[in-house]
């Protein structure tokens, strides 16, 4: 096709397009840099929220506090379309007090502080994928200050594999299976938990320490085997995890001769892509359970989130919008340089329409190249930005004392440079329509009589 | 079939360039047109190369009259059954010589291959059979007028319109030129029609008219 032939060849030759090509390839790595960051600080809030919460919570209705947890229960659940995995939890609330590491005693009570218990099933918990491993610390990691940890340090911690073993070791048969296991990390026969990383920060409290945690139903006593950071600070400040038999003995929930043994509900995750509104009510209706997802729970966080990535992307659409301003004034010029060419074209028979697709090609092209060549480029700016940052100013883009993550808050998700090629070929498309139209006007008569 | 012109008329507003003219150019037959400036040769030329309308009159090209057509079948007809060749030679800088005589093919979609083999006879017959990839920027002006002979018998017109076609060439590439544009349309059987001052171009064609007061004499 003509349209294509010399549409292609003028791109090629002309250094003004060129500079289109250059304008739009900056725009879009520009934005795709730009929404790769705030989807990324989405990606990690809502991690970070979710990791404190499942896809649905199925809890008691409301003045109930606890539930048999029977398997006919969870099979009810479980078989729910589009649930994955489920798994039991109590939460309550209970003072925690380090003990004082003389004499067996417990620390003075201004050390005491408020926890906020969740007890799982490990096992159970680990399918639910509720605790990302990126979030559990090493076990000396207490540095606020301290940069980014490196990938084969996280997930060290307690619920992990590795943690699953030391479970059984220290003498809680609550996973079963576990097979032959490495000699153990240590003889302490307490059973671990993880706690908030703002505790041992604020209290003093270190991995290793023995804790007692009481309610005025129970008390047990623990030791500190890791930390996690959800972020959040009102979560770090007080989540304690521990596993559910302890937290069973810790509420008054335990197995006795008149009940089976109880839980305050059960988590349930879906599978992506699932309507989780649907399978919340699905929940409902077998289980008589009161359900409800994440985003209930807490989904503003996210939801602020979302909406300041949105706010980036209207900025980033009105710059791709001023970029086409370029390409307009790329093609008009392009146009004015090849009047003569497109006189001698429509002299000698090419259609208006032929000599309008010309411009309207090399747009496309332009557009469609430029684009996907910023795609590229954003996509390959993006994972050097911190370590770029690290270098130029001796410090991290993102600071994790900020994020309480050491996961850097960049997203590959694919639909924002779709979005910006799509758009900027769309308006491309639109920019040249003006010079591409006076091109087809060019009288070819006129052109001839001065050229001869 | 030939041209055949018959009452055509074109004005300006409060000039009147051409009035009730008659012409016919049979198939193969080279007209020469002279006249001095102003009289409306390239007006004429305009008009039978369909690039201005004509105020009057019919313009009959192997027996269809070609004045009353749409500006997309005036386009068409131009790409299909007239070819041009310029004083200035008009090729597009942006291609080789071989791309510059392809361009009314690939503006008519005739398959490439063919129009291909075409092309490089035609190139090859004037002698440009080695330069046929050559920046056009670098050719002279007979290669030049040469290549653009080519493009404009590509697509076999049936008329071939010729504007001053050796008014920027040395007289003995202007002769050389001239000879391979007379040869090469009477072999394709095109009309041809070429409107000139030189005193040569008359001596070859078969028939050479003078443009005055409007019509041809």
């Amino acid at each position: 096709m003509l349209a294509w032939y010399i549409g292609l060849r003028y791109l090629r030759r002309r250094r003004a397009a060129w500079l289109a090509l250059a304008a739009i390839t900056l725009t879009v790595a520009a934005s795709v840099v730009v929404m790769g960051i705030s989807q990324g600080f989405v990606d990690v809030m809502e991690r970070q929220v979710r990791a404190m919460e499942s896809d649905l919570t199925a809890e008691p209705s409301p003045g109930r506090y606890a539930v048999d947890d029977t398997s006919e229960r969870r099979r009810q659940i479980a078989e729910v379309p589009g649930v994955v995995a489920v798994g039991p939890f109590i939460q309550t609330w209970a003072l925690m007090t380090p003990r004082s590491g003389v004499g067996d005693k417990l620390a003075d009570s201004r050390y005491t502080v408020m926890a906020q218990v969740d007890a799982v099933d490990w096992a159970a918990d680990t399918r639910l994928g509720r605790v990302d491993p990126r979030m559990l610390h090493a076990a000396n990691e207490m540095d606020l200050n301290a940069p980014p940890m490196l990938p084969e340090r996280r997930g060290t911690g307690f619920l992990t594999p590795d943690w699953r073993d030391h479970t059984v070791l220290i003498g809680l048969s609550v996973i079963a299976g576990a097979g032959a296991l490495p000699p153990p990390p240590r003889s302490s026969p307490i059973p671990g938990v993880v706690v908030g990383r703002e505790i041992p920060y604020s209290q003093g409290i270190t991995v290793g320490t023995q804790v007692r945690l009481e309610t005025t139903t129970g008390k047990v006593r623990a030791e500190v085997s890791d930390t996690l950071a959800s972020g959040v600070y009102e979560i770090d400040r007080m989540a304690v995890f521990m596993p559910l038999p302890l937290g069973q003995r810790l509420a008054d929930m335990h197995a006795t001769d008149e009940r089976p043994a109880q839980v305050g509900g059960y988590r349930a995750r879906l599978a992506d892509g699932v309507d989780a509104r649907a399978a919340a009510a699905a929940v409902e209706e077998r289980s008589y359970l009161w359900v409800r997802t994440w985003r209930q729970r807490r989904g503003n966080l996210v939801a602020s989130a979302e909406q300041q990535r949105d706010l980036m992307l209207v900025q980033m659409i009105v710059i791709q919008f001023i970029t086409v301003f370029i390409v307009y004034a790329v093609f008009s010029t392009l146009v004015a340089e090849k009047r003569h060419d497109l006189g001698v074209l429509l002299g000698i028979g090419a259609r208006p329409r032929q000599v309008m697709g010309v411009f309207l090609v090399a747009s496309l092209v332009a557009c469609g190249i430029g684009s996907a060549l910023g795609w590229a480029l954003g996509w390959a700016v993006l994972p050097v930005l911190d370590p770029l940052w690290w270098w130029l100013f001796d410090k991290p883009l993102f600071p994790p004392e900020i994020f309480y993550s050491s996961e850097l808050p960049i997203s590959f998700d694919p639909q924002w440079p779709l979005l910006f090629l799509g758009l900027m070929s769309g308006v491309g498309l639109l920019a040249a329509l003006l010079p591409a139209w006076r091109a087809s006007r060019i009288d070819p008569a006129a052109i001839l009589r001065e050229a001869d | 079939m030939g041209l055949a012109v018959s009452g055509l008329a074109k004005g300006y507003p409060g000039l009147s360039v051409l009035r009730d003219l008659d012409l016919a150019v049979a198939d193969g037959e080279v007209v020469a047109i002279r006249g001095q400036s102003g009289t409306g040769k390239s007006t004429l030329l305009h008009c039978l190369g369909l690039l201005d309308r004509a105020d009057a009159g019919a313009i009959m090209l192997g027996g269809r009259d070609l004045a009353p057509l749409t500006a997309a079948a005036r386009a068409d007809a131009r790409a299909r059954h007239i070819g041009f060749v310029f004083q200035a030679f008009n090729l597009l800088l942006e291609f080789d010589a071989l791309e510059n005589v392809l361009i009314p093919a690939r503006i008519l979609g005739l398959p490439l291959a063919a129009a291909t083999a075409e092309a490089r006879a035609l190139l090859e017959r004037i002698g440009l059979g080695t330069r046929m990839h050559a920046d056009v920027r670098t050719l002279s002006g007979g290669e030049r007028q040469r290549v653009s002979l080519c493009r404009a018998l590509l697509t076999k017109p049936a008329l071939l319109l010729a504007d001053e076609p050796t008014g920027n060439l040395d007289p003995a590439t202007a002769k050389i030129v001239l000879d391979e544009l007379v040869t090469l349309a009477r072999d394709r059987k095109a009309s041809v029609v070429i409107v000139t001052h030189d005193g040569e171009i008359a001596k070859r064609a078969d028939r050479t008219l003078e443009l005055r007061e409007g019509r041809l004499w």
